[in-house]
């Protein structure tokens, strides 16, 4: 499956959850290739530091941040992986919509913030787009950095998707954690990082299970 | 068979591109004059003295005379 971890709104946390979603694959036995499709590089960082570091199970990880190529590149890849996970945008660049192009799913990480809610137009406009030229493009939204415990923002930005029919809320939200920051920086998944944070474990056990699973649950309102 | 109606032939490979070429990214940052792209060059001006006359001796402008100096120099090294 190719999974795109995308957002037109930089910040909101595409490069941390989409590592972390394939090293849940790699711990699982998938062989998964990581394209990262930022300039900036950090997911091909993070797996730099794991495979420098001789952690196993490896990722193999590659960067495209031109559009074309990483849609020529990935075309040839996909067929030799289990799973192809994409970490594209920040803006909107030829990266994000050649992985819009060839991708199963899309997973929009979003912050329960006025600005990011905000921005959902953008991404869900590209996805629109997106339609016009191919079929079967699965859109999720998540939110991400999530206050922790009952918040109101949560559930207000939760409820703000209503406004994008497009984009469908994953009922498996990431919570503000400092182990999801420092997982990515040693290039492992939470479920490795001692001490262990049980219940990032369990939300990106979560997340993994709805974004890699047949079986999409969707939160129905 | 040879008729195909399905949704996936009908929505092609140009389009695609075309959607992927629209992205901010995708623009060229350069100016455009006709067929070529402008740039800033900075060149010595004992260099630019010897093109110039080396330009006036061959009836050409400086900047084909460039040009060509760059086009011939760039199929030597790629021949």
């Amino acid at each position: 499956m190719i999974v795109t971890v995308g957002n037109t709104k930089g910040g909101v946390g595409k490069t941390t959850m989409a590592v972390q979603l394939a090293l849940a694959r790699a711990l699982a036995g998938r062989d998964v290739l990581v394209v990262d499709g930022d300039r900036q590089g950090s997911a091909q960082m993070a797996i730099a530091v794991r495979t420098e570091a001789g952690r196993l199970p490896g990722l193999t990880c590659v960067q495209y941040p031109d559009g074309p190529v990483l849609r020529a590149q990935v075309q040839r890849l996909a067929t030799k992986y289990d799973d192809v996970v994409i970490d594209a945008g920040g803006r909107d660049s030829t990266a994000l919509r050649a992985a819009l192009i060839l991708s199963d799913r899309l997973i929009v990480p979003f912050l329960p913030r006025s600005v990011d809610v905000w921005a959902l137009a953008d991404i869900a406009g590209l996805v629109d787009e997106a339609d016009a030229v191919r079929d079967g493009l699965q859109a999720f939204a998540v939110l991400n950095a999530a206050d922790p415990g009952a918040s109101g923002d949560n559930a207000e930005a939760a409820a703000a998707l209503a406004d994008f029919p497009r984009l469908v809320l994953l009922d498996a939200p990431i919570r503000r954690r400092k182990a999801f920051a420092n997982a990515l920086g040693l290039g492992l998944s939470v479920a490795e990082l001692t001490p262990r944070d049980a219940k990032a474990c369990e939300e990106l056990a979560a997340l993994a299970f709805m974004v890699f699973g047949d079986q999409v649950n969707i939160k129905a309102d | 068979m040879t008729i195909n109606r399905g949704a996936s032939a009908r929505k092609s490979i140009k389009p695609a591109e075309a959607f992927i070429g629209s992205a901010p990214d995708a623009r060229r940052k350069g100016v455009i004059r006709g067929r070529k792209e402008q740039i800033t060059l900075t060149i010595a001006p004992e260099l630019l003295a010897k093109v110039d006359a080396l330009a006036g001796r061959m009836g050409q402008s400086r900047a084909a005379l460039i040009n060509r100096a760059i086009y011939e120099l760039a199929e030597r090294v790629t021949a």
